[in-house]
């Protein structure tokens, strides 16, 4: 199963995330992620998801979207695009070792450490999916109390 | 009101209706509707409306009328239950791709989400069974929003459309804006067909031995019968048809082998299983139709012309794609394939089709003591003609009507195929007759799907609506009581409806008239006198509870799995 990125431009309408969630679930599509946000288009949002599946599903995935009247525009990003995600993890600690030994992992993997507590560290990674995932697997012998991601966002080159 | 040049939001949606062609209206009112009302008693000599007993029946109405007219049908109603009661025919609408705008009303935009009196959700309820749909939340919006619910019913596949006008919305008063936008941007259909890809389907034509036709419903939908009728013409390519295709093309003609699918004619599955090369035009290729997807034409090429992208390789995997509307895209094809003069490839396999066409019709004039229901049918095809039109509910006779009786023109069958809508019938045969009053509307319904929505009969005295209701009565849930003679080992779970109403006294309840018919020789005068009626006369036919409708293949089946009588021996293996 491989992984498809698609970049939609909708009408920023109210209801308009629900008929395209509603439309997934009802044809058994099964996403990955999903980011929304504005666009460079005023009124319009954007929405990134993420699909694992066969081509055959994909090309379905799509046409289906179009079929949306609140869909404006698909795009796939294809060719190496840009990906990245958001993810904020926080990680309770009991000693100053495992404080700063976090604190070093950070500093290799270029992230920012945006809250720091008696006993907690909240730990900012923005990067690829496979960035963040490695993150998280190299910190998962600490305590993390909580992690939040944001899903895929990204765009194509050039 | 002179010295206010403000318009009410009510009369703007009245005005947009009336100035779209919209002559017909059928719905039922209540609270959060009572402005629009208000402006179609106002403009009753310009838009007519049709006053239902339950807002099932309007939507059915609304859908037939469409069918009939090729115009989108509207149907009103209020909020909470109003609306919902909309839903079965909506749904069934979104199914058999049918233009429809369902409006209803709404509680005030200040109540929403409170759960307030008669609220229903109906944004969320209709989404997933809809084309698309709006909520007016500012009166502004109004006339655009009518304008672009009539363009996205009717452009590329056809389908509903459902707007949600909240009370106070329909009391704004304002001064309509000058310019309304109606362009959708992204919403474009494709109806030319790729030329290449017409070439590509051409040269394999030319090349076949043994094509078949697979029409269905979008054919009729497109006006694309002659030239699907011009091609047979020059290729002798047999036809088969789905439920939603019957009547695209003339059943009587040799090459048209009927219906396709669970129930359909043996020559018919057997056509497309044995076929080289298969020309799918305007039908989604639904499970009814095809059977078993991984075991529906192994063997043959498939050419699938659909004006929607999606049904291409949704549900089986096609050769040569062709997006387009059927019409404009049978039009070129046949250009392509009247360049040359046609090589007779498939002639044999023409021959053998036409033979078998031919063995695969079983004797409908049974004398049997308990009326068949094919005998029924054997007395309609001496009686209808080809100006005719046929409505049906769904059930047992149904299928009977739709595996033997004969249509030669487009769009006189109308019948709900995708959601099997039980009721549908008696308010779609209204909707079919507001829509051309000019010709004799045939209802058949069973016991069953009549009961569903038979209190229309007081719209049609109201109306004073004059159709032929022909109600097939087993007193049986005929269809599913097939099911558990046939699958379940007779065990008859609820399908008894021994407790029906006498339909002559039910008519007359409702001042209409009414004939039983009891006898095989009589079914045809009873007929005629329906037909000779002034008024509309129930016409009660008493069939044999025990008749099976067959061939069927059960369910989850390929198409080469039929069985029953008229099957005389194992073409399928040849």
């Amino acid at each position: 199963m491989k992984k498809h990125v698609l970049s939609i431009l909708v009408n920023n309408e109210p209801g308009v995330l629900a008929k395209i969630s509603g439309m997934f679930y009802r044809r058994n599509f099964n996403i990955d992620t999903i980011s929304v946000g504005s666009s460079e288009k005023y009124n319009h949002s954007r929405i990134i998801i993420v699909f694992s599946g066969s081509e055959s599903e994909f090309e379905q995935l799509i046409k289906q979207l179009h079929k949306l009247i609140d869909v404006v525009k698909i795009t796939k990003l294809e060719n190496n695009p840009l990906l990245r995600e958001l993810c904020l993890i926080k990680i309770k600690y009991d000693s100053s070792k495992i404080r700063d030994d976090l604190i070093s992992y950070s500093q290799v993997y270029k992230n920012k450490i945006i809250d720091i507590s008696n006993d907690t560290i909240t730990i900012q990674v923005v990067g690829n999916h496979k960035k963040v995932n490695n993150f998280i697997k190299l910190i998962s012998k600490y305590k993390i109390k909580e992690i939040a991601r944001t899903g895929i966002t990204g765009m194509n080159r050039g | 009101m002179k010295n206010n040049s403000k318009t009410s939001t009510a009369k703007i949606i009245v005005d947009t209706l009336i100035e779209n062609n919209v002559k017909t209206i059928f719905g039922y009112p209540g609270a959060a509707v009572i402005p629009i009302f208000d402006e179609l008693l106002e403009n009753r000599e310009k838009i007519h409306h049709v006053l239902v007993r339950h807002e099932q029946a309007a939507v059915h109405m609304a859908d037939s009328y469409a069918r009939i007219t090729g115009k989108p049908g509207v149907c009103i109603a209020t909020s909470g239950p109003g609306a919902t009661n909309l839903i079965t025919g909506i749904a069934n609408a979104h199914l058999d791709s049918v233009p429809l705008i369902a409006i209803a009303g709404q509680v005030p935009t200040n109540k929403i989400a409170s759960d307030a009196f008669q609220e229903s959700d109906m944004m969320g309820i209709t989404l997933p069974i809809t084309k698309h749909n709006f909520q007016i939340r500012k009166p502004e919006d109004a006339k655009e929003i009518i304008l672009k619910a009539i363009k996205i019913a009717n452009q590329g596949r056809p389908g509903p459309v459902y707007i949600d006008i909240p009370v106070d919305m329909q009391k704004a008063k304002i001064n309509p804006p000058k310019k309304n936008h109606t362009k959708i941007p992204g919403f474009n259909t494709v109806t030319k067909g790729n030329a290449k890809q017409i070439k590509l389907a051409a040269d394999l034509i030319r090349k076949a031995k043994k094509p078949v036709f697979f029409i269905g419903g979008g054919v009729i939908k497109s006006n694309a019968s002659s030239e699907l009728k011009k091609i047979v013409d020059i290729t002798k390519i047999p036809v088969v048809t789905t439920l939603m295709g019957k009547s695209a093309y003339p059943e009587d003609d040799d090459l048209c082998l009927g219906m396709v699918g669970m129930q359909g004619r043996k020559c018919a599955n057997f056509a497309v299983q044995k076929s080289d090369l298969l020309i799918i035009t305007g039908s989604r290729l639904s499970d009814r139709s095809v059977g078993k997807f991984n075991e529906f034409s192994a063997g043959s090429k498939k050419i699938h012309i659909d004006i929607d992208p999606a049904e291409i390789g949704k549900n089986i995997s096609i050769d040569v794609p062709i997006v387009g509307d059927a019409k404009s895209v049978l039009e070129d094809l046949y250009y392509e394939l009247s360049k040359n003069t046609f090589p007779k490839n498939n002639s044999s396999w023409k021959e053998s089709m036409i033979r078998l066409n031919k063995e695969c019709c079983c004797s409908l004039n049974i004398s049997s003591e308990k009326i068949s229901a094919k005998k029924v049918i054997y007395e309609l095809e001496k009686i209808i003609t080809e100006k005719d039109i046929i409505v049906t509910g769904v059930g047992q006779h149904q299928i009977f009507a739709a595996h033997f009786l004969k249509t030669k023109k487009p769009g006189t069958f109308i019948t709900s195929g995708g959601l099997g809508t039980m009721g549908y019938g008696l308010p779609a045969a209204i909707g079919a007759k507001i829509g051309s009053p000019e010709k004799r509307v045939f209802l058949l319904d069973g016991d069953g799907s009549f009961q569903m929505t038979a209190q229309e009969l007081a719209t049609i005295k109201q109306e004073k609506i004059k159709i032929i209701p022909i109600i097939f009565n087993n007193s049986y849930l005929g269809m599913v009581a097939q099911w558990l003679r046939l699958f379940k080992n007779n065990r008859m779970s609820n399908v008894y409806l021994g407790k029906n109403p006498d339909f002559v006294k039910l008519a007359e309840s409702f001042s209409l008239k009414g004939i039983r018919v009891d006898d095989p020789e009589k079914i045809r005068d009873a007929i005629q006198k329906s037909i000779e009626s002034a008024g509309t006369m129930i016409v009660e036919i008493e069939v044999d509870p025990e008749e099976n409708i067959l061939p069927m293949i059960s369910s989850g089946n390929s198409l080469d799995k039929l069985f029953g009588p008229c099957i005389t021996d194992n073409y399928f293996k040849q």
